[in-house]
């Protein structure tokens, strides 16, 4: 899994240096600013390539010392920051297209900034198609994050396409802009979309609701071995979850019982939920019973099964 | 009763680092005094850390909800990341601007108003800074001391400024002024980069500093005659929470009782030495500790997740 994430990433990161130099070459050999300019904004893809494949490389990292719950978090905030990126590259093409828009296209070599733009299409397209695939695969948020910015250029390197193509053709020469302005308000959404999820995970937002009642259900199925369950709480870093909860038994039980109970419900929640991290904190009835009062005000019991009178 | 004192303390400083801010850029551009500016955005670093420590004191009290069951340290640690950033982004705007300045070798119209105004900011910073630390020490807030320590520089940084517009008054060499603009500039910078440096450091779950990771150490040995191993010690920040987890590892036949009777006790000696700690602690059984002990340790990570693949 790692490996597919690390392969994925280096792939990223070589697609965008051989554009950043070709476009740049290219562009040098040609005279043309715009494909300059093209080769500059790929660079800035390159920069953000190499920051997804830092936080893919740490993220895999076993936990150590500093980071004892791992190195999810680096993806979060890698994703975090490739989402500012991403807005920032929409900030930058609607301006373009509001400039064309206003004061008219100009393309002084046709033929190389037809050539640069359809192959940035063609490899942005796939490498991007291949890093979701595998960010899906592997809940990875830095690939998905970095897809998406390759994506972003995909899109927009089509709509030159397809404006210059019309220009050529009708003279039409306001298409080029409307499409990229189009282009920009799309990606601006995915890079909204990444922003909340990324920011989720930075702030410890709890699991999404279906995947609370996964663990509650299977509270639920050991309900009759336990006395309450309460002060669920849940988090996620990467693909890594964050469970951890209080459960209530008998006093008179003995440490082996109840670590053997809390190890079966840990195991049965794994087994739901991928790369779920377990704490169960044991209480006895006794305990439960005198400070619950201030517990329930305090931490505001939630999801408790019913069935465990 | 103290929440209240603490935060209308964390308020007054909020109020008058803002006040302090408008006025030093106003000032600073209407009398061409760039150091004064720069100072302005000084403040506005000192306005964020007043906020943070504001946020910190007043949302204390907010408990976890639904959405966020930690509760909502965080939300502070990714405010000081974006501010840290923001400041940056300004920062690099006046040294433009003093160096513009430099090279063109441009006036300061109205020293006097310069200096009058950062007479104004160092008497402001100070008597703030002297009534957030007797308010710190009496509640024993770091948030707030933290904000006192914040105005105690900047009073040094605006008081150095004001001496600075008094040698450009008498001698005339204007260049002083985009000079100290630089100096001020680079103070920023690294105040700037420590706001980071802490906040990215709670955002990414990295461990506590040693030392206190030592303190519970000290508190675990304590006990250490009560329980047969304690491992896999885990600890992180937001905000100003702490969170430890750890597996403690008691005699088979222990009942529950008395091992949550040990834990209650560990848990109320590491909250006493670590304030704002949020200790979990799962009890495992010996025989079971010695059946999987050895996967479950520190260093290797946990194996059990799934993925056999590394």
């Amino acid at each position: 899994m790692e490996q597919l994430k690390q392969r994925a990433a280096t792939i990223s990161v070589m697609a965008t240096s051989v554009l950043t130099t070709f476009k740049l070459l290219v562009g040098w050999w040609s005279g043309s600013v715009s494909v300059i300019s093209e080769g500059l904004h790929s660079g800035t893809d390159l920069l953000a390539a190499l920051m997804a494949w830092f936080a893919v490389r740490q993220s895999g990292k076993p936990p150590d010392a500093e980071h004892p719950y791992g190195h999810g978090k680096f993806e979060s905030l890698s994703g975090a920051v490739e989402a500012v990126l991403i807005w920032l590259a929409c900030f930058l093409i609607a301006r373009e297209a509001i400039r064309k828009l206003m004061h008219g296209v100009e393309v002084s070599q046709p033929v190389a900034a037809i050539a640069v733009m359809a192959l940035s299409t063609v490899v942005n397209f796939v490498v991007s198609a291949h890093l979701f695939a595998i960010a899906r695969k592997t809940e990875s948020l830095a690939l998905e994050a970095d897809g998406w910015h390759l994506r972003t250029d995909a899109y927009s390197s089509s709509a030159v396409l397809i404006g210059l193509g019309v220009l050529t053709i009708t003279g039409w020469h306001f298409l080029d802009p409307l499409l990229a302005l189009l282009v920009a308000i799309l990606i601006a959404k995915a890079g909204y979309d990444l922003l909340t999820q990324a920011s989720k995970h930075l702030l410890d937002a709890a699991l999404p609701s279906p995947e609370e009642s996964i663990v509650a259900n299977i509270l639920q199925q050991h309900a009759p071995n336990f006395i309450n369950a309460h002060r669920l709480r849940t988090r996620q870093a990467g693909k890594q979850r964050y469970i951890d909860l209080h459960l209530v038994v008998r006093d008179d039980m003995t440490v082996e019982e109840a670590h053997r109970l809390c190890d079966e419900i840990e195991r049965d929640i794994r087994k739901a939920l991928p790369n779920a991290d377990v704490t169960i904190h044991v209480e006895p009835e006794s305990a439960f019973k005198s400070h619950s009062a201030d517990e329930v005000s305090q931490h505001r019991f939630i999801r408790r099964p019913q069935k465990s009178k | 009763m103290s929440q209240g004192v603490e935060q209308r303390a964390a308020a007054i400083s909020v109020i008058a680092t803002a006040a302090l801010t408008a006025a030093e850029i106003t000032v600073g551009i209407f009398s061409g005094a760039v150091s004064v500016v720069a100072n302005g955005v000084q403040s506005a670093l000192d306005l964020v850390a007043a906020l943070t420590a504001w946020f910190a004191v007043s949302q204390a009290a907010k408990p976890p909800d639904r959405s966020h069951r930690y509760g909502h340290g965080k939300v502070e640690s990714l405010l000081g990341a974006i501010q840290a950033l923001l400041i940056w982004l300004t920062v690099g705007f006046i040294t433009a601007d003093a160096v513009q300045k430099l090279l063109k070798g441009t006036t300061v119209d109205y020293p006097l108003a310069a200096m009058v105004m950062m007479g104004i900011s160092v008497a402001v910073d100070v008597s703030v800074a002297r009534y957030l630390f007797s308010v710190a020490r009496k509640f024993d807030s770091l948030a707030l001391e933290a904000d006192a320590w914040h105005l105690q520089a900047d009073a040094l940084a605006a008081l150095s400024i004001f001496a600075g517009l008094g040698v450009l008054n008498l001698t005339g060499w204007h260049f002083i002024d985009p000079l100290l603009a630089i100096l001020v500039a680079l103070l920023i910078v690294k105040a700037g980069f420590d706001i980071l440096k802490q906040a990215v450091t709670h955002l990414l779950d990295t461990a506590l500093p040693e030392e206190e990771e030592v303190m519970i150490d000290r508190v675990l040995n304590s006990y250490a005659h009560r329980f047969i191993n304690a491992h896999r010690l885990r600890t992180r920040q937001a905000g100003k929470h702490r969170y430890i987890d750890l597996h403690l590892v008691v005699r088979d036949d222990m009942t529950v009782e008395e091992a949550h009777q040990l834990c209650d006790e560990i848990e109320h000696d590491i909250r006493q030495a670590l304030p704002n700690a949020d200790v979990t602690i799962h009890v495992e059984s010996e025989s079971a500790f010695k059946e999987q002990g050895a996967e479950d340790t520190f260093e290797q990570p946990k194996t059990s997740s799934g993925t056999g693949a590394t």
